[in-house]
């Protein structure tokens, strides 16, 4: 799994380097890592559901996916390349198998009852979550046409009508601006509720994840607000903030 | 063909005893002659003679220049006229409407029939076919188009784009006007010499600017149009760069064409801004193009399906009058007998009776007359017909409205005749056939 998540996180930097300097060996690169981390992740796969390993079952079934989705989108890559799926794939297997890795050492269940106030923090970070994902699948989709349009490669036919770039990048804001108040508030409400637990409070990964993902967002945020500030270097931020509160809600979830 | 002498040509052209119906398309690289010859036919000659005297040009020259199409040939060559397989770009979509236009003004002038007419409807539908199941109109071939499309893929609405075309070159002015159709909501024009950016703004109603606002224009402007004679580039990366900071990272899109460039290529390089030069845009027509010519052969198809169906019913037509006939002199022969008898012998029945004894003579008549009407249908959809079988059936029915079929040399029901082509002239004696029934 160290393999996987070091191997998909270099191959992530690659593919960031190369949405802004496009180049073959950049991208094969990428790819041949991203290959070496399905491959990792399906021998961690095989070797959870042997037995001889003590990853919780939430973890197994984790591992599987990671491992999955980055095998159908190797071979699905076999007969269609398309731009910016080796960034997604490789960020989000990445960041997956970085849970998995990290939550094989804390298996501990969270203590105290589940009162009204951590209802309210898991909804509110839920809820902020659910309304990132479509700004995600927005800023993919704008990374899509940018890359089109700065390489040029628009003619011939077979390129999907998508809306207009400042469309896309619109409502991938408009809906940040929703979740984020939203997300901001639930770990808000979880520093409040940590303390008030019977077990002494701890810095967990997932903690850090959440803490990077919200300040991640919350730069971005800041940087619109002065400066206007838009494009693929932002698309990209929301992309990279997005991946970190997927590894954040994976670990919270694995329980 | 001037439009305002189109009617008096038509009219001519059809006032002519070997002229049913005629109809005529011109476009910018096209003239194209429909005729509908009466009972004796036309040949070709007759047609280019016919052509030369109403346009008053030789007819010598015509038949030079003409060739000439008839039959099944003719009605194909309409249908990929009129969807645009014959055009000069494939797919473009100004041929439906001049088809349209000739027509109307056909119509106006009095010289579409019954078969003219119902096969250019053929041939709108055969159109629209083409345009709802193929790409073949999907992907822009025209730079100025494409410019206009790359600019609709970056901005939401070019009405609320500002468009600045730094230059007071010609295509600069072409490329802005294309762009200026989308109304955008301010139009700027700078130049070197303020004279010609003022003449040019004053002739399109956009906003002339001192070459020294530049800067300031660079950022207002969504879409700018570079096309000024700088041996040097005017827009650098150093300036864009300031440009994109002053405008809050909007995007804005750039299209040099001049040559050599206005704008340094790493421009193209920078977050939010989007550069073409003509090259890119020509390679993204090159490529819209070659997808187009990959679509027509999908196109051919359908022309080619839909031509059996107007193919079917217009070998209908041949034997349609010869059905009509038989039909109707066995139900007049029936329908006399009839009141005869109801007239003498029959003479108590009831109003009821009589109707009855109606319906069941003039079943028997349909039902006799069945099998002949079926051959004769059966034979119209045959390649080329069968003029004996028809000829048969007039014989024995005693139907004599119409002459029995025979061969005549070259004329064709429907001609089309159009300049610098390949000369068709082997016309069938199916053909020749087609053109009594036509009438």
């Amino acid at each position: 799994m160290v393999v996987a998540a070091v191997a998909c996180f270099v191959a992530t930097l690659l593919q960031l380097r190369w949405t802004f300097a496009s180049g073959a060996a950049l991208l094969r690169a990428s790819i041949g890592l991203l290959t070496l981390a399905g491959g990792s992740l399906a021998a961690a796969a095989v070797v959870a559901f042997s037995g001889t390993s003590d990853l919780l079952p939430s973890s197994q079934i984790m591992l599987v996916v990671a491992a999955g989705a980055a095998l159908v989108f190797l071979s699905t890559r076999l007969w269609r390349d398309v731009p910016i799926s080796p960034l997604v794939v490789a960020s989000l297997v990445g960041v997956t198998a970085l849970a998995v890795f990290l939550k094989g050492f804390d298996s501990r269940l969270p203590g105290g009852e589940m009162s009204a106030l951590t209802a309210v923090h898991v909804s509110a970070v839920m809820l902020g979550f659910v309304a990132f994902i479509p700004a995600y699948v927005l800023s993919i989709v704008f990374l899509s046409q940018e890359n089109r349009l700065k390489s040029k490669r628009l003619g011939g036919g077979g390129s999907p009508k998508l809306p207009s770039l400042m469309a896309l990048e619109r409502r991938a804001w408009q809906l940040l601006y929703t979740g984020f108040p939203l997300y901001t508030l639930g770990i808000a409400l979880g520093l409040g509720w940590r303390p008030g637990l019977s077990e002494p409070f701890s810095v967990r990964p997932q903690h850090v994840l959440a803490a990077l993902s919200w300040s991640i967002y919350s730069v971005a945020i800041y940087r619109r607000w002065r400066s206007g500030w838009r494009g693929r270097r932002a698309a990209l931020t929301l992309m990279a903030a997005f991946v970190t509160t997927v590894g954040a809600v994976l670990m919270y979830m694995m329980r | 063909m001037p439009p305002d002498g189109l009617g008096e040509f038509l009219r001519g052209i059809a006032a002519e005893d070997e002229v049913a119906e005629t109809l005529l398309v011109s476009t910018c690289n096209r003239v194209e002659l429909y005729v509908v010859p009466t009972q004796g036919g036309i040949s070709n000659h007759t047609l280019a003679t016919l052509f030369a005297i109403h346009r008053g040009v030789s007819p010598q020259l015509v038949e030079h220049h003409a060739s000439f199409r008839a039959g099944v040939s003719a009605l194909h060559h309409l249908l990929r006229v009129t969807s645009s397989l014959d055009s000069m770009v494939v797919g473009e979509p100004q041929i439906l409407g001049q088809v349209k236009e000739a027509l109307t003004a056909a119509r106006h002038a009095g010289t579409i029939g019954p078969v003219l007419g119902q096969l250019v409807q053929h041939a709108f539908r055969v159109a629209k076919c083409v345009r709802n199941e193929t790409e073949i109109a999907a992907n822009r071939v025209s730079i100025g188009s494409i410019a206009v499309e790359l600019a609709r893929r970056i901005f939401d609405d070019l009405s609320t784009c500002n468009i600045l075309l730094v230059g007071a070159g010609k295509m600069g002015e072409t490329m802005a006007r294309g762009l200026a159709e989308g109304r955008p909501r301010k139009v700027y024009v700078c130049n070197r010499s303020p004279e010609r950016a003022f003449k040019l703004a004053q002739r399109h109603g956009w906003r002339p600017r001192q070459f020294d606002e530049l800067q300031e224009l660079l950022v207002q402007a969504d879409v700018v149009l570079t096309c000024t004679g700088s041996a040097e580039p005017i827009l650098t990366k150093e300036r864009m760069r300031q440009v994109i900071k002053t405008r809050k990272y909007k995007p804005i899109f750039i299209v040099d064409i001049a040559v050599p460039r206005d704008v340094a290529p790493e421009v193209g390089r920078l977050d939010t801004v989007y550069l073409y030069n003509v090259d890119d845009l020509q390679q993204v027509a090159r490529d819209n193009m070659a997808e187009r010519v990959r679509e027509a052969e999908a196109a051919e198809a359908i022309v080619a399906r839909e031509l059996s169906a107007v193919e079917a019913w217009y070998r209908q037509l041949e034997v349609k009058p010869t059905i009509t006939a038989i039909r109707h002199r066995a139900r007049e022969l029936a329908r006399g007998e009839l009141d005869r008898t109801l007239g003498k012998r029959l003479r108590h029945l009831s109003e009821d009776d009589r109707r009855a004894l109606e319906t069941m003579l003039m079943a028997t008549v349909n039902k006799l007359l069945h099998p002949t009407m079926m051959a004769l249908k059966n034979a119209s959809e045959q390649d080329g017909g069968d003029a004996p079988l028809v000829a048969t059936a007039q014989l024995l029915f005693g139907v004599d409205g119409h002459p029995p079929v025979e061969v005549a040399p070259d004329p064709a029901p429907v001609s089309v005749m159009e300049p610098d082509d390949v000369r068709e002239d082997n016309l069938s004696a199916g053909i020749a056939r087609k053109r009594e029934s036509a009438k």
